[in-house]
């Protein structure tokens, strides 16, 4: 089995509020993208995963193993919580190598280790003030050392890119796209969808946990049939448009826009119709000047299976 | 880029406003709404007080049922002269029904400072925790507005663990009275017990929202609520004892109510022999210099600080 | 590495790890003054107030009534409450919990670093009292003195540790603790009968005055009270402590923290 991860009906309720339904879903090595809206479950999911709670119901085998207090898996382990908390007496040196030095590396390791994850999350400038002179983005970051300085083989993160300035979740993004260049699968979580879309294609899909979908997200467009594809044209003459993509069997509908020129065409199959469009449009005459087709992003698709 | 505006979020307000409105009672209200969300320990912190009403109001009523025969007389028979004698030896040894309920606050005191301190020693920590006077005073609220609505949120617990034991046990000494007498001939003992608990709740409220000012966690409110309220009993009564002089005891907060009690219900309470007045300053001065940190610590709040 | 192994080095690498924190917490700089508030009043009974002729009976009251009833338990209670309940406040204890360790090892680091400041506060605190005491006339005998301050080392280990345990199992655990130490034993401790027997502080008071009544007779504001033999008590004692580690180990173990975002 080559799967990461391993969950079965894997269920948990905060008293009677429910953090995770029934999910049910196998993740496999590389990165992936655990989304869903504030609320949907992915932070109960990621606490499930890292063994800082156990199910209610259900099975979940991490690198193959039950994570609640299981302290070989948590070497393996690296998490990167949500939450804005560090030892603030502590510099973030120090903070970096005493929990590294919980996972049994001498003091001489752990601080050299301490220092290249430091540096890796582009605080090397920083690491030996006290964190609680830190911004909330070199707090993230330094959140993020802890969890990468023992080299994984998992790492997940739970809205890591959350509180970061543009340069620092640029430079966040490669790290993750390093530790997979470097063997290791990396989960992360996040509702702005257009971050991890930038990062990997392959995402599970949380909803008012329960598994929504899982795939790549252009896989898991066409697997949607009732909402067919929509693409937005702007045309010299959008009425000779409108006309001559009309007959074709996979259009099903065609909207003239407010703005002038423009046309909105819904299709059943977006790969035909992309093959069939230059030709037609160019038969017809109509001065095509603009062609945006954007329905496949994770957004979209998002939108489409919530509703 | 078209503008646009979201005029439907903004609906012009048709309702009229009130001239005088109460805000402190709301904010009251909304302190004690939260204070009632939380069942558990509420049952907890309110069992033994509970307890200690229900043993009192039934000795209570065992007195006045000795004292009118009734106890003795459950068979229907005439009450023997021994019976009688029984009666009244019962009636005395349960002493006055003020005896009572002040043995009753004393035994739950410490369980009514643990009550005001849960409910008490968040309300200005955790505001000022969670900042969230700052959204507070963007509202036209004004320092004492908002110090009298958290008041009144620690008081209403406190009476609940006080004055609602006073009134009730004073409810079953009027019902086991004859003809009422207890709440028709002795109507100014019922107001002098009334006035000793709200004096009791707020004095202890006032402290407890003092020492809530001082921190920003709640935790923290409630041990230095503790240490004030222990160190000073056992240490006053310690040095009391060592120093044979009275005038220690004036330190604890206890031992005061206890002098103001005696000086109302004319009782005289062993190694309590100072001058009424002497605790009536000692109060005085805690609740003013409780009022100022008060008021020190919300003007900080109000600026926000 | 077993759990055998690991245990005794992770909660060393946490009692490290936490010692400074905790010795330099706004809670050991208010234990300092609470602390000094016995010796404080020694000096006063002794040296100002005119009790320099009866250095036991300062010694005695002020041992019983102020130490070892109010001082301990509170310091305990403080100390020892955050053993768990302060990294569950501050959302860190995700990071001990998601490391290599067993659970068991963050719970007994942390009382751990907690119970050494808070014996060095007591043990000078009650060394203080008898050294001023000892300067009076009639001053307490060595063993007393050395009786109270065992007495209230011992009222440290079992108050912090049945706070942090009640830090663990509860999320307002002080108010729990405050109400246990404060309200409970001293209604338990202090009325006549069996009930005594459920309270910590008869068997920390069998531990002080030795079994010997007379000795608690000094003591003229308490009733009389039959003691049991400082051995027994501490077995006692020392099989609650037992327990109470048990407990906080094992709940800490099985217990899930939720923690908010």
């Amino acid at each position: 089995m080559n799967s990461i991860i391993q969950a079965e009906n894997l269920g948990r309720w905060y008293g009677e509020v429910v953090g995770l339904g029934d999910l049910t879903v196998e993740i496999e090595p590389g990165i992936t993208g655990l989304v869903g809206p504030n609320g949907a479950g992915k932070s109960t999911f990621m606490k499930l995963m890292v063994g800082e709670l156990r199910p209610a119901r259900g099975q979940l085998a991490v690198l193959g193993e039950v994570p609640f207090g299981n302290r070989g898996l948590h070497r393996q382990l690296g998490f990167c919580p949500q939450q804005d908390a560090l030892y603030e007496h502590q510099t973030g040196r120090q903070f970096v190598r005493d929990l590294l030095r919980l996972g049994g590396w001498s003091r001489r390791e752990a601080d050299a280790l301490a220092v290249r994850a430091m540096e890796r999350v582009g605080l090397e400038d920083a690491m030996d003030r006290r964190v609680n002179g830190y911004s909330k983005g070199m707090r993230q970051r330094t959140r993020l050392a802890q969890a990468i300085a023992h080299g994984p083989r998992l790492v997940i993160a739970d809205e890591p890119l959350t509180g970061l300035d543009p340069i620092a979740r640029r430079q966040t993004l490669e790290l993750f796209r390093g530790l997979a260049e470097d063997g290791c699968s990396v989960i992360i979580s996040s509702h702005v969808l257009h971050e991890v879309e930038s990062l990997t294609e392959t995402m599970v899909l949380i909803h008012r946990g329960r598994l929504l979908a899982q795939g790549s997200v252009r896989e898991v467009r066409r697997l949607i049939s009732r909402h067919p594809s929509r693409v937005e044209l702007v045309a010299r003459d959008p009425r000779l448009l409108a006309t001559a993509l009309l007959p074709l069997e996979h259009v099903r509908t065609i909207k003239l826009g407010t703005d002038p020129g423009t046309l909105t065409v819904e299709t059943d199959d977006i790969a035909a119709f992309h093959s069939t469009f230059a030709g037609v449009a160019a038969a017809a005459g109509a001065g095509v000047s603009g062609f945006k087709s954007d329905d496949a992003s994770l957004e979209a698709v998002f939108d489409y299976l919530v509703g | 880029m078209k503008a646009t505006t979201h005029t439907e979020v903004y609906r012009r307000f048709d309702g009229e406003l009130r001239k005088r409105p109460l805000r402190s009672v709301t904010l009251a209200w909304s302190g004690i709404r939260i204070g009632f969300k939380k069942k558990l320990p509420m049952l907890l912190l309110f069992i033994i007080p509970a307890i200690f009403t229900i043993v009192t109001g039934f000795m209570v009523q065992l007195k006045f049922e000795a004292e009118s025969g009734t106890l003795t007389n459950m068979a229907g028979m005439e009450p023997s002269a021994q019976t009688m004698a029984m009666g009244a030896m019962l009636s005395s040894q349960l002493g006055q029904v003020e005896v009572l309920i002040f043995q009753l606050l004393t035994n739950m005191q410490f369980f009514v400072v643990l009550i005001m301190g849960w409910y008490g020693s968040g309300l200005i920590a955790e505001d000022r925790k969670l900042r969230a006077h700052l959204l507070y005073f963007a509202r036209p609220m004004s320092r004492l507005t908002y110090t009298a609505g958290k008041l009144l949120t620690v008081m209403f617990w406190g009476s609940l663990a006080v004055v609602a034991p006073v009134t009730i046990v004073c409810s079953v000494a009027s019902l086991a009275s004859p003809e009422w007498s207890f709440l028709t001939e002795r109507w100014d003992t019922i107001l002098k017990l009334e006035l000793y608990a709200v004096l009791w709740v707020f004095f202890h409220g006032i402290l407890v929202l003092a020492i809530s000012s001082l921190t920003d966690r709640r935790n923290r409110a409630l041990g230095g609520l503790f240490i004030l309220y222990f160190l000073t009993l056992a240490g006053s009564n310690a040095m009391a004892e060592l120093m044979s002089g009275q005038g220690w005891r004036l330190l604890s907060i206890p031992n005061n109510f206890q002098r103001i009690f005696d000086g109302l219900f004319d009782q005289s309470s062993p190694g309590i022999g100072w001058n009424l007045e002497a605790s009536l300053w000692v109060l005085g001065l805690l609740t003013f210099a409780s009022a100022a940190i008060l008021s020190r610590q919300t003007r900080k709040l109000e600026v926000g600080a | 590495m077993n759990l055998f192994t690991a245990l005794p080095r992770a909660t060393w690498l946490i009692f490290r790890m936490h010692l400074a924190t905790t010795a330099t917490s706004r809670r050991a700089l208010a234990g300092i003054l609470f602390a000094a508030v016995a010796p404080l009043f020694a000096f006063l009974a002794v040296k100002v107030g005119g009790g320099g002729d009866m250095g036991e009976r300062v010694f005695m009251f002020l041992g019983v009534l102020v130490l070892l009833q109010v001082v301990a338990p509170a310091l305990g209670v403080f100390l020892g409450i955050g053993a768990i309940a302060d990294e569950t406040e501050a959302r860190t204890i995700t990071y001990p919990f998601t490391r290599p360790i067993p659970r068991a090892s963050v719970f007994l680091g942390r009382w751990l670093a907690s119970l050494l400041v808070l014996t060095v506060l007591l043990l000078s605190s009650g060394a203080a009292v008898g050294m001023i005491t000892m300067g009076a006339a009639d001053p307490p005998a060595v063993e007393a003195v050395q009786a109270l301050v065992g007495a209230t080392l011992v009222a440290g280990v079992l108050y912090s540790l049945g706070a942090a345990v009640i830090g663990i199992i509860f999320k307002r655990g002080q108010v729990i603790a405050l109400g246990y130490a404060f309200a409970f034993e001293v209604m338990l401790a202090n009325i006549p009968g069996s009930a005594q027997k459920l309270s910590l502080q008869f068997y920390l008071r069998s531990l002080f005055v030795g079994g010997d009544s007379a000795n608690w007779s000094s003591l003229d504001i308490f009733q009389r009270t039959e003691f049991l033999e400082p051995a027994a008590s501490a077995e006692r004692l020392l099989v609650t402590a037992v327990l109470l580690l048990a407990v906080g180990c094992f709940t800490v173990t099985r217990k899930q923290f939720v923690l908010s975002s």
